[in-house]
């Protein structure tokens, strides 16, 4: 009994005395809590049924109508797609119900639903103030795993990044490795291209077999051209998480600490980068805080060229610029605050 | 490169170092010149990693200043220095050759690999992960990656601690060879240890140098009734644990 309480006073001790572990154990569930809170304060994500229609200069006045009546219910909401592949991409992913179009043969509207939303699609018709046509869409069967297929994609790339880097850097910190390097006249600049470019590589392998299984056992649509995109986004995306995680591990000499710290990061990163469910579900700050996440913008180019068809790059051209401006800020943080030996 | 005799390698002055209230050198000043082995004698918590940290270039000197080859060392020459840390580096899954390898390309030394191997008389033991070497071996293995590049001027912490008394001699005789053309400077509490293998020593207590000069005078300078035919120790006690016991500041006793 002796011998028990003198460990268990050792165990607690051990935590108690570290700081940054008793903050990990007793505030980290507070800020999930908090975290959780916030994302879901009006609802979970898919309360709400999503009506997309397309962005156009000059709406019919069918539509307008439609969109004016649909703008009462609470329940429902008008999301504006740029182009017709991209509001049937989102049908088809199962991220909005219908899509809602100006009808080619008559005054009156096009509703399109998927094989699930039938009866939505009726309800929806019997009360619009216009004369709607329902038509059903084939979805496929994966649609819904095709939308969380750039969102796992991000966020391998983005616990590679992190971890990947973080991790081993603080343990080379306090194995000695670091300080071993700081005698010769190995350049920072070089040891950490080194670093990255083996990562980089190790991400590469990742992203083509995730791809390779989404592929054969999703049915997730790949082009050469998309899939061309995927492996150019993913290393701009690592380039920047990886930048992330050595910044982290610039700062953070502490292996255990760091750990934690990456943890913490990782979850709340989840909610507010359009893995699971799009950002205007959540308040309004936080969708702002959440649409500039290097994260977030990654799933959204993900998305643009797996499931909406977008290749252009100057559709794209937005989006890259801001990985590429994450990444230059990573690794300009990480080379002013990088040091051998501390 | 090798050493021109007598050409001064480190020039130390008024050397200071203060960690917040803690002073952890104050005020050593000293001069060495090659080649030759030098000894940083002194008990744990005295200042010796200190004083290498900062002859290393890995710190910042609070006070004082010094020289390397008879310049400010900036920026720092790391071609012409080799070191051996008192904790090497546990690098998981990476092999002697690879280790090897890693640090020949670092110095640019060519045929590097080779040259580590068979000085560390590790070529047998290549693939084997480094972790998984004896303390002799990883002893003999650092120090031969340390010196890959040829370097003017080696600094080694406590290189044979923890090595029973078998690789002590042989990595004393390593140490010996590799003297013969550069300094090695080394610190060790090892009073044995320094009187075989060292020419010069430093003798330094609480941060502050009690004593320097080469091995044969600082042990003639011991009086007579102090001497038990024990060489450095004679001369570590009568300049240092006497003063350390009671306290005292030593005089520092000139080359």
């Amino acid at each position: 009994m002796k011998a028990f309480l003198i460990l268990f006073r050792v165990r607690l001790l051990d935590v108690l005395r570290s700081r940054s572990s008793t903050a990990f154990v007793l505030l980290f569930p507070l800020v999930l809590l908090a975290v959780l809170g916030l994302v879901f304060m009006h609802g979970h994500p898919f309360e709400r049924r999503y009506v997309a229609i397309v962005e156009t200069n000059q709406p019919t006045e069918a539509v307008a109508a439609s969109v004016r009546l649909l703008e009462t219910y609470d329940e429902v909401r008008v999301s504006v797609q740029r182009t017709e592949s991209e509001a049937m991409g989102k049908l088809r992913t199962r991220m909005v119900s219908a899509v809602l179009s100006p009808s080619t043969d008559g005054p009156g509207i096009t509703l399109r639903v998927g094989e699930r939303d039938r009866i939505f699609g009726s309800g929806l018709a019997s009360v619009l103030p216009v004369p709607t046509r329902v038509d059903v869409v084939r979805a496929p069967r994966f649609g819904y795993v095709h939308y969380l297929f750039p969102g796992i994609l991000t966020f391998s790339v983005l616990t590679a990044g992190l971890f990947g880097m973080g991790y081993p850097m603080a343990l080379f910190r306090q194995n000695l490795f670091l300080k071993k390097l700081a005698t010769t006249p190995l350049r920072k600049h070089t040891f950490i291209a080194a670093n990255v470019a083996a990562r980089s590589l190790l991400v590469l392998v990742q992203v083509v077999l995730l791809l390779l299984v989404a592929r054969i056992a999703f049915d997730m649509p790949l082009t050469i051209s998309s899939a061309a995109w995927v492996l150019v986004i993913s290393m701009l995306g690592v380039f920047a998480f990886l930048g992330a995680g050595f910044a982290l591990a610039a700062t953070i000499k502490n292996a255990d600490l760091l750990v934690d710290i990456i943890s913490a990061i990782n979850l709340p990163l989840v909610f507010f980068s359009e893995i699971f469910f799009p950002l205007d579900g959540l308040p309004k700050p936080l969708a702002a805080f959440g649409s500039i996440l290097p994260s977030t913008e990654m799933v959204r180019l993900l998305r643009a060229v797996l499931l909406y068809g977008i290749d252009d790059a100057s559709h794209l051209a937005k989006g890259l610029a801001l990985l590429v401006a994450w990444t230059a800020l990573m690794f300009a943080i990480s080379l002013r605050t990088f040091k051998w030996h501390t | 490169m090798q050493t021109s005799p007598s050409r001064e390698i480190i020039h130390a002055e008024a050397l200071g170092k203060r960690f917040g209230d803690t002073i952890a050198l104050e005020d050593v000043s000293f001069t060495i010149h090659g080649p030759g082995i030098v000894g940083v004698l002194g008990p744990n918590g005295a200042g010796k990693t200190t004083l290498l940290d900062i002859l290393e270039g890995l710190s910042v000197p609070t006070s004082g200043n010094y020289r390397l080859f008879g310049k400010t060392p900036v920026p720092y020459p790391r071609s012409r220095i080799g070191v051996v840390m008192q904790k090497e580096a546990q690098i998981d899954r990476i092999t002697v050759a690879e280790y090897a390898e890693l640090f020949s390309v670092i110095f640019g030394a060519p045929r590097g690999t080779e040259k580590i191997l068979e000085q560390a008389r590790l070529a047998h033991r290549s693939s084997i992960p480094v972790t998984r070497l004896s303390g002799g071996e990883a002893a003999r293995l650092h120090i031969a990656t340390a010196v890959v590049h040829e370097p003017d001027l080696v600094f080694l912490d406590e290189p044979t601690a923890h090595l029973d008394p078998d690789n002590k001699r042989i990595v004393g005789e390593f140490l010996r060879d590799l003297a013969e053309h550069r300094t090695l400077f080394l610190t060790t509490h090892d009073l044995h240890e320094a009187d075989v293998l060292c020419d010069k020593l430093l003798f330094l207590v609480g941060g502050r140098l009690r004593a320097s000069g080469t091995k044969d005078a600082l042990v003639a300078s011991v009086p007579n009734d102090e001497r038990r035919g024990l060489g450095v120790e004679d001369a570590f006690f009568h300049f240092c644990a006497i003063r350390i016991r009671h306290g005292e500041t030593a005089q520092e006793h000139p080359e």
